[in-house]
């Protein structure tokens, strides 16, 4: 029996034993996920490692509740006990009556793979190496470059998802890339800039990308902020270019568009459906299977991911939801369950979250600005979002000062912040250049759980956003 | 499946025996409890074990990392084979010396809570069932819309080329409350957690006051001025600031590559004369307190920071070897199957004499932060930090104005712990793994309307 014919078998037998320990609907899910880290710091290489995590988790629906067990041991005995366990802890979990809606999913089978002409982890280690060397020493021999950091990420992801209602779906995604960070030095002022590039698919991708181009524009941008200012702290009129937009998109409404907070009421998004949440200019869009993003063609509960069209033109139409999700909100399931590996329950995430783009062109948004600021993603490390009231956060890049329509002077240490719905009222022009990017290197995290995501959307004008800075 | 230490040995030995100069085997198990409540009820239950596997392989100084969870003896044999290929492909680390050549452990007290390896759910599901009742008993206007346990217990095994096997067992407990406010068109929200490694002095009375507390004084929120500020930050805000922006500072792999601001000011004043700080490993019952580092060296108390002169960095085996000292048991994980690299064990920071409500009566008009998102992006290559402020307070002569919301608060980590360092409160709370307590500071920059 192959490895392939023997992983099904197992999934199938669990569903059959999940089923006549009284489950009304179970979900089995076996993941394997490998791994592989090489990083060279400054000149040496720290890290070469590789990591495989495999296992299998069972989510069960009984009429009392749900549970979700797990294990890394995959002998039958282990997994025997992990869906008794399961099935054991729903029966504990509530006293009251689900009504999931289980859809008919019988039959319907997924099989998604990434085409892949060379696997990244079959290359000769001494390859990569070589080219990460290379450079890293390329970065060090800028002017003003201190440190530098480089990474290579590859992942190989299987999942192969059972549910007890004749679903059956598999992927394997491939993906590689690579990530530097440049810290530059002037006298005592030192920053740093980090970006990566990741490609879903082979190691081809590397081996077509301007790698150098990259290292060379990453390290002169950390040694040009390394003496540059922070920017005055206020209110600005700000241009959002394509990374800013994805990062603000999923940061401060993708978060509070899933259905989980908003069933908890943990969401400012709750009972507005049908509202105006932005200008006109605003359509919102979570796609599975999105050019430049992470694929998703199905969730971790084996519902398809499909077009789920959340903002339309400024007016909320949908949130994210799982199976569970969609029944206490009376809508459809959106296959936004997802769970990071078999540790974990499938919870209500985003998978390519972004905004759609509009008919402004670049120079038109740039003309009309008289003083603001020229938001940039190379360089950002991420953002935060209290979804209960709106408030966001993000950390970008150096950015650009704008004087009359013209970049001005670089800042550094940007912060930018507000509230969800203020912003996306303020937005006054979206241009027609839609960028969506991924990374093998984070995610998107909650719960303690970090899955793949893709974000992105055009260059934004917004006439109003808080600037932090000293 | 075998027991674990003896899994551990019989790597290390086979390695050995294949002709690798050094082995390594770090295994942990870990079984984990989670309840989630949401509105009413128990949402899910969630549970399961895990063993995973951490290999660090050496040829001579090629040197490579492998892991992940295993499922049997097969499974660890086939990374070993891995993590030997690897090594083999690697080029030398001219700084590589070896692995710890003496591991052990120091008593560290009470580390281990049966309460939290064994949970009882039906205790739990009591506890989340009152948890529930509280916001209204406080006020009608507030709700808890989530709240939720997790209990793990690990068993870490740690065994090289030079030592046998040491291991220790421990538990974590994490409990969380949401709550919100209504009033009108307005709402608000307050998280409050409980983070320790055993159960004593839990009292999920007071995490879910605390939060109600903060949500209805989240309703009177208005934005404020742009400008400077007197700033107290609540002993949880302060902690995490400490966390993202000082502590990757004093890690001696960012000192020795140019990434620490700290880098050659050992023995210079840096922080205010006021300010001691502390990280220690091995005292009983604290978070992240543990017989040895995950590379087996023995934890240990060491100042860091003696009236704001830096007095150490933090090093792992490898940063240690490079200046010729001895690891300061600082050798930490973010995985089983990552390098270890220097981190911090539990950092405590001195408290001062006056209460909280004291501090903020004798500072006139100041801000005091009790919310934020976003502090954990603080640079500490830089030492800019910012955070934008959820939840806090404008107040004058210890009398609250109002509540505050959509504000940015920003500064330099040294120049707000020295110049701008008034003093610290005498209430200690842990933020995780760091202890620390209020602080007062004067002029902060605050960006609002």
């Amino acid at each position: 029996m192959s490895d392939m014919e023997f992983k099904h078998e197992l999934v199938e037998k669990a569903l059959d034993k999940a089923l006549s320990l009284g489950a009304l609907f179970a979900v089995v899910r076996f993941h394997e996920n490998k791994y592989e880290l090489i990083t060279i710091d400054s000149g040496f290489l720290r890290q070469y490692s590789y990591t495989v995590a495999k296992g299998m988790g069972v989510e069960v629906y009984v009429s009392s509740g749900r549970g979700y067990a797990y294990t890394s041991d995959l002998s039958w005995e282990s997994i025997d006990k992990t869906i008794e366990r399961s099935v054991s802890i729903a029966r504990a979990t509530s006293s009251k009556k689900l009504e999931v809606v289980f859809e008919d999913t019988a039959n319907k089978k997924i099989s998604f793979k990434t085409p892949v002409k060379k696997d990244p982890l079959s290359i000769d280690p001494n390859e990569k190496i070589k080219l990460l060397m290379d450079l890293n020493k390329l970065s060090l021999s800028h002017a003003g470059i201190a440190s530098g950091i480089t990474n290579m990420g590859v992942e190989v992801d299987h999942r192969l998802i059972a549910s007890s209602n004749g679903g059956l779906a598999e992927s394997n995604i491939t993906g590689v890339g690579i990530a530097h960070m440049a810290v530059g030095k002037v006298g005592i002022s030192s920053e740093r800039v980090y970006d990566s590039e990741s490609f879903i698919g082979g190691y081809e991708y590397v081996e077509r990308y301007d790698l150098e181009g990259f290292i060379n524009e990453l390290s002169r941008l950390a040694a040009e902020a390394s003496k540059a200012k922070t920017p005055s702290p206020g209110s600005h009129v700000a241009i959002l270019d394509n990374e800013v937009i994805g990062l603000f998109i999923h940061e401060a409404f993708g978060h509070a568009s899933e259905g989980d907070l908003v069933r908890s009421g943990s969401s400012v998004l709750s009972r507005r459906l049908g509202e105006r949440v932005g200008s006109e200019q605003v359509t919102i869009v979570d796609e599975g299977l999105v050019d430049g993003g992470y694929p998703v063609p199905f969730d971790d509960e084996c519902t398809p991911k499909e077009r789920t069209v959340v903002v339309e033109n400024g007016v909320l139409k949908k949130y994210l939801t799982s199976r569970m999700i969609a029944a206490s909100l009376s809508s459809e399931p959106t296959g936004n369950a997802r769970a990071m590996n078999f540790t974990y329950d499938p919870i209500v995430r985003q998978t390519n979250f972004y905004m759609e783009p509009g008919d402004f062109s670049l120079e038109e948004l740039f003309e009309d600005v008289d003083h603001g600021i020229y938001l940039r993603g190379r360089g950002a490390m991420g953002g935060q979002v209290d979804p209960s009231v709106g408030t966001f956060t993000f950390h970008v890049g150096p950015s650009y000062i704008l004087r009359r329509g013209e970049l001005s002077e670089l800042v550094r240490g940007v912060i930018v912040s507000g509230n969800i719905l203020d912003v996306l009222k303020n937005v006054d022009a979206v241009a027609k250049d839609l960028k969506i990017r991924t990374s093998v290197f984070g995610g998107c995290g909650k719960e303690n759980q970090l899955v793949r995501v893709g974000d992105g959307g055009p260059h934004v004008r917004v006439r109003k956003i808080i600037v932090g800075g000293e | 499946m075998l027991e674990l230490i003896e899994l551990a040995e019989r790597v290390v030995k086979m390695l050995s025996s294949s002709g690798v100069s050094e082995a390594e085997a770090y295994v942990v198990e870990t079984c984990s409890t989670d309840l989630k409540y949401v509105k009413g009820e128990v949402d899910v239950v969630r549970s399961g074990r895990t063993i995973l596997v951490g290999l660090r392989i050496a040829l001579g100084k090629r040197v490579a990392v492998v892991g992940g969870t295993i499922s049997s003896l097969s499974d660890v044999m086939m990374l070993a084979e891995s993590g030997t290929k690897i090594a083999r492909a690697s080029p030398e680390d001219p700084n590589w010396r070896s692995l710890p050549k003496s591991i052990g452990m120091t008593p560290v007290g009470k580390i281990f809570d049966d309460r939290i390896a064994n949970p009882d759910i039906e205790w739990s599901k009591q506890v989340l069932a009152e948890s529930a009742k509280i916001p209204g008993e406080i006020d009608s206007r507030t709700s808890l819309v989530s709240a939720g346990f997790r209990y793990v217990k690990a068993k870490r095994v740690i065994v090289n080329s030079y030592a046998d096997a040491i291991s220790d067992d421990s538990t974590k407990f994490l409990y969380y409350a949401e709550v919100k406010a209504f009033e009108g068109g307005s709402e608000s929200g307050f998280t409050e957690f409980h983070a320790s490694t055993t159960l004593e002095d839990f009292s999920y009375e007071s995490i879910v006051e605390k939060a109600a507390e903060r949500a209805l004084a989240g309703l009177r929120s208005k934005a404020i001025e742009t400008g400077a500020y007197s700033v107290v930050l609540t002993p949880k805000m302060f902690g995490s600031i400490v966390a993202s922006a000082l502590a990757p500072a004093l890690y001696a792999d960012n000192v020795q590559r140019n990434r620490s601001p700290l880098a050659g000011k050992v023995g210079e004043e840096v922080l205010s004369s006021e300010i001691n700080i502390v990280d220690d490993g091995c005292i009983s019952g604290l978070y992240s307190t543990q017989a040895f580092d995950d590379e087996g060296v023995p934890t240990k108390r060491k100042s860091v920071f003696r009236k704001g002169v830096l007095e150490t960095y933090l090093y792992d085996n490898y940063t240690a070897q490079l200046e010729s000292r001895e690891s300061t048991g600082n050798g930490i994980r973010r995985n089983p199957s990552s390098i270890p690299r220097p981190s911090i064990t539990n950092l405590l920071i001195e408290p001062g004499r006056c209460d909280l409500d004291s501090v903020v009566s004798d500072l006139g008009r100041a801000i005091v932060v009790y919310g934020t998102i976003g502090e954990w992006l603080s640079n500490p290559i830089s030492g800019l930090i910012n955070a934008t402020i959820t939840n806090a307070d404008l107040v004058e002569n210890g009398r609250v104005l109002h509540g505050v919301k959509g504000a940015v608060l920003a500064g330099n980590v040294y120049s707000l712990l020295k110049e701008q360092y008034l003093l610290t409160t005498k209430d200690v709370e842990n933020y995780f793994n760091v202890y620390s307590p209020g602080i007062a500071l004067r002029e902060v920059s605050i960006a609002g309307k």
